[in-house]
């Protein structure tokens, strides 16, 4: 789905431009990174909401004329980047000097995306065909089967028993509200869903679900594994101030041809991965890594919106817990020093239940405690010998003729990140 | 682990006879000394140490080897350089599988290469892969001139003459068969044998980082040794995987039979008219995953029915191009590795290991090593 903020949004953004200090853009010249546009960036895009509380609602476009007036409605509450950052880091000082999160200091956020189907509605075939992105315009339930959802039978529908976003069933717009506190995240709900104030053929709501982080194990996903620890960091200049990068640099840059990271598990990459209308980091292997200018041909209109991929999963976490138990018992992997079913998980999932790296210096490290920040990180390199002989090659291969992934049932995932691919 | 002798790529039985079958293994055994000797004489001219690549016919190892799978190395198909530099910008298919013509070679670099048969329509009737290196079919060409003729007129053309395919006695590798009108081995100059075990033995040096310390990731590793091109998915992925084994000080070679295969093909979300398609993909030479030859093509009911390749779609996509099935093709090759650890070279300066020797008398295109474009 297509997501970027709305045309007065854009003219905002240029105004201020044009009315702010040169230093900025002197600054990411200097650097050599872009001045990312951050007002006119959706918020969950480079920023992430962060919330523990987050709803979905999936509409259908009845009537273009009604549509079209509630998103001039809701408009106002389309969460910015350069709102969502501020707040990040500001929640994050507090934290830091009060050492927990700071109560009291709560947002709830709102973003907007639109499918093709609701592009093409809301202005033109030629617009959403526009999107420079082949999955974009063939939609996901075309692109089921490339993602293992399997049908029936061969000629049977693979989106048959998705709950939202079936073949013929995709939504027009995906509305995200997010908030650190669920009774304000209920408020911006009712406000921004659509009413009868917003005349007949208002967008229909079809489907609505409410998604809320582990309150048991904070900061940890389903499996029980530490979340958030090798998120991509976005190369990018916010503004002239101390905190000049989108994504702060805390490790030097590294020798030339190697990854350079942000901070331990966080490499930098292009801001044009994420959004239209930058450099983005070079998959041809071209220039060893970017970047590369975005297309010229790229429609103005497109600049700084981003691709989101909506995908809701069903996840077995009995089901991952019982197979890893039995699969480390099994001969061709208790054979290996050190297994279990803490180590199979940990290789699986790439860390172990803390967030810390597995090995070190080619070397298997158990899990370690407590948690320290700086060693919260999956290493990358797959030379190290240990790495390089039982992940990914022998593992995978072996996991293979044991596995039969549990059928998923469970919650649900949004994956709000820019490509389908 | 020493063999007795190095078989054809896939075991494939073009060599009829034992005696065809033992010059084979000489032909590649020659290849494999110019690989050992020159890793020799680098590491002799930089300090010294063991060759830990090895010759498996000539050496005589006898201590066990690690399991093949930690050998294993793989890559896609489709050539990196053609695909989308990111978000927004196109993969350059065109550009990947330009007009076929008499004696051009094809740019897939990956080890892989197709040819697209196409309808008076335009339409795709059939896809044609293939990843057996040129130097395979001058050896048969060398010793074996039916059996080169009997493959391409079964696998390309029944029409192709033995003048076709030589050009003043010589095999010509862009012969009109082999480009024009279809492909029977690969052409792009990168893609031969001989470069495959020059790469590994050019990764087994370990290499020193200029700023202290060993290398050991792929990109900084490709540009120190110059054994390939950085812009390819095959060589920096080839190089780090040797390089690894040989700074765990183990001696390194390739499994017999030597080739480079396609390992599996993708065919999840694959359609034909809603229903799923991935079955149209049949190995034609050698099996899974030691795949020496496939093709992609509707079975006859549905040709009959009017239907062809370009009704196909992937994930909604229609199929336009070879390289969209490409794709969905992995490519490996293996490497055997010892168990022991007997070799603990110093890492060395950075630079290109120069070949030392001619492997054996090959007349024809001059192999080529991989960091050809």
């Amino acid at each position: 789905m297509l997501s970027r903020r709305t045309s007065r949004a854009a003219g905002r953004t240029l105004r201020s431009r044009r009315s702010g200090p040169d230093a900025i853009h002197a600054l990411a010249k200097q650097l050599g990174e872009p001045l990312l546009e951050v007002n006119d960036i959706q918020g969950n895009i480079l920023a992430g909401f962060s919330k523990d509380h987050q709803s979905l609602i999936a509409l259908a476009i009845r009537d273009v004329g009604a549509a079209r007036r509630w998103l001039a409605r809701i408009e106002g509450h389309i969460s910015s980047t350069a709102e969502v950052l501020q707040f990040n880091q500001l929640f994050r000082m507090q934290r830091a000097r009060i050492g927990a999160d700071p109560p009291g200091l709560v947002a709830t956020w709102a973003n907007v995306a639109f499918s093709h189907h609701g592009l093409e509605r809301l202005t033109s075939c030629a617009h959403a065909n526009a999107v420079p992105d082949a999955p974009f315009r063939a939609g996901l339930p075309a692109r089921a089967g490339l993602l293992g959802d399997r049908a029936a039978s061969p000629s049977a529908d693979p989106t048959s028993e998705w709950v939202v976003g079936r073949t013929g069933q995709v939504p027009d717009v995906l509305l995200i509200v997010a908030g650190d506190d669920p009774t304000k995240l209920v408020d911006l709900c009712g406000r921004l869903r659509p009413n009868a104030g917003d005349g007949q053929g208002a967008p229909e709501v079809i489907w609505e679900e409410l998604g809320e982080t582990r309150i048991d194990l904070p900061g940890h996903e389903h499996f029980g594994f530490k979340d958030g620890v090798s998120q991509p960091a976005v190369r990018g200049v916010v503004s002239s101030g101390p905190d000049v990068f989108l994504s702060p640099r805390v490790l030097a840059a590294p020798a030339p041809g190697e990854v350079e990271f942000a901070k331990p598990g966080q490499p930098l990459i292009w801001p044009g991965q994420f959004v239209f209308g930058y450099p983005s980091t070079d998959g041809s292997g071209a220039s060893g890594g970017g970047p590369v200018a975005p297309p010229r041909d790229l429609p103005q209109w497109i600049r700084n919106g981003s691709l989101l991929v909506f995908r809701r999963l069903r996840q077995d976490v009995a089901g991952f817990t019982n197979f890893i138990q039995a699969a480390a018992r099994d001969p061709s992997l208790s054979a290996i020093a050190g297994m279990s079913p803490e180590l199979l998980g940990a290789l699986c999932v790439g860390r172990w239940k803390s967030g810390h790296r597995f090995h070190e210096h080619g070397t298997p490290i158990s899990p370690p405690s407590p948690v320290t920040r700086s060693r919260t990180t999956i290493s990358c390199s797959p030379s190290t010998p240990w790495r390089r002989s039982y992940f990914p090659e022998c593992i995978r291969r072996r996991l293979r003729s044991l596995l039969r992934w549990p059928t998923c049932t469970g919650s649900c995932v949004l994956t709000p990140h820019t490509s389908a691919r | 682990m020493k063999i007795a002798r190095l078989d054809p790529p896939g075991h494939i039985d073009d060599l009829a006879t034992p005696a065809l079958q033992a010059a084979y293994s000489k032909w590649l055994s020659d290849r494999f000394d110019v690989g050992v000797n020159s890793v020799t004489q680098f590491l002799t001219a930089h300090g010294g140490g063991t060759s830990q690549f090895y010759n498996p016919v000539m050496h005589g190892r006898t201590d066990p080897d690690l399991a093949p799978s930690l050998g294993d190395i793989s890559w896609n198909g489709f050539p990196k350089r053609f695909l989308s530099t990111g978000p927004g910008a196109p993969t350059h298919f065109a550009n990947a599988e330009p007009a076929p013509a008499a004696g051009r070679t094809r740019p897939q670099d990956e080890y892989l290469e197709w040819f697209v048969h196409r309808n008076a329509a335009g339409k795709i009737a059939r896809l044609d892969f293939t990843c057996e290196g040129y130097d395979y079919f001058e050896f048969l060409a060398g010793h074996d001139e039916a059996k080169l003729l009997a493959l391409y007129r079964t696998f390309v053309d029944a029409s192709a003459k033995k003048t076709d395919l030589f050009s003043n006695g010589t095999y010509n590798i862009k012969n009109k068969w082999n480009t024009k009108h279809g492909a029977m081995h690969l052409t792009h100059p990168a893609n031969n044998l001989f470069a495959e075990v020059f790469l590994a033995a050019s990764a087994t040096v370990r290499r020193k980082k200029p700023g202290g310390g060993e290398e050991t990731s792929s990109i900084p590793l490709i540009r120190c040794a110059e054994y390939g091109a950085e812009n390819r998915n095959s060589d920096p992925n080839i190089g780090r995987a040797v390089n690894g084994l040989a700074r765990e000080k183990r001696m390194i070679t390739l499994a017999n039979p030597v080739g480079l295969y396609m390992a599996a093909f993708d065919g999840a979300g694959i359609t034909l008219d809603g229903a799923a398609a991935d079955g149209f993909f049949r190995v034609t030479r050698g099996t899974f995953p030691l795949a020496l030859r496939g093709v992609f093509e509707l079975p006859p009911a549905l040709a009959a029915a009017g239907k062809t390749v370009s009704d196909v779609k992937i994930g909604g996509t229609s199929v336009e191009f070879g390289g969209q099935l490409a794709q969905r093709i992995t490519m490996h090759l293996v490497g055997v590795a010892s168990v022991a650890q007997p070799v603990d070279n110093a890492p060395a300066v950075c630079g290109g290991v120069p070949q030392v020797g001619s492997p054996g008398a090959i007349v024809g295109t001059p192999l080529t090593p991989r960091t050809a474009e």
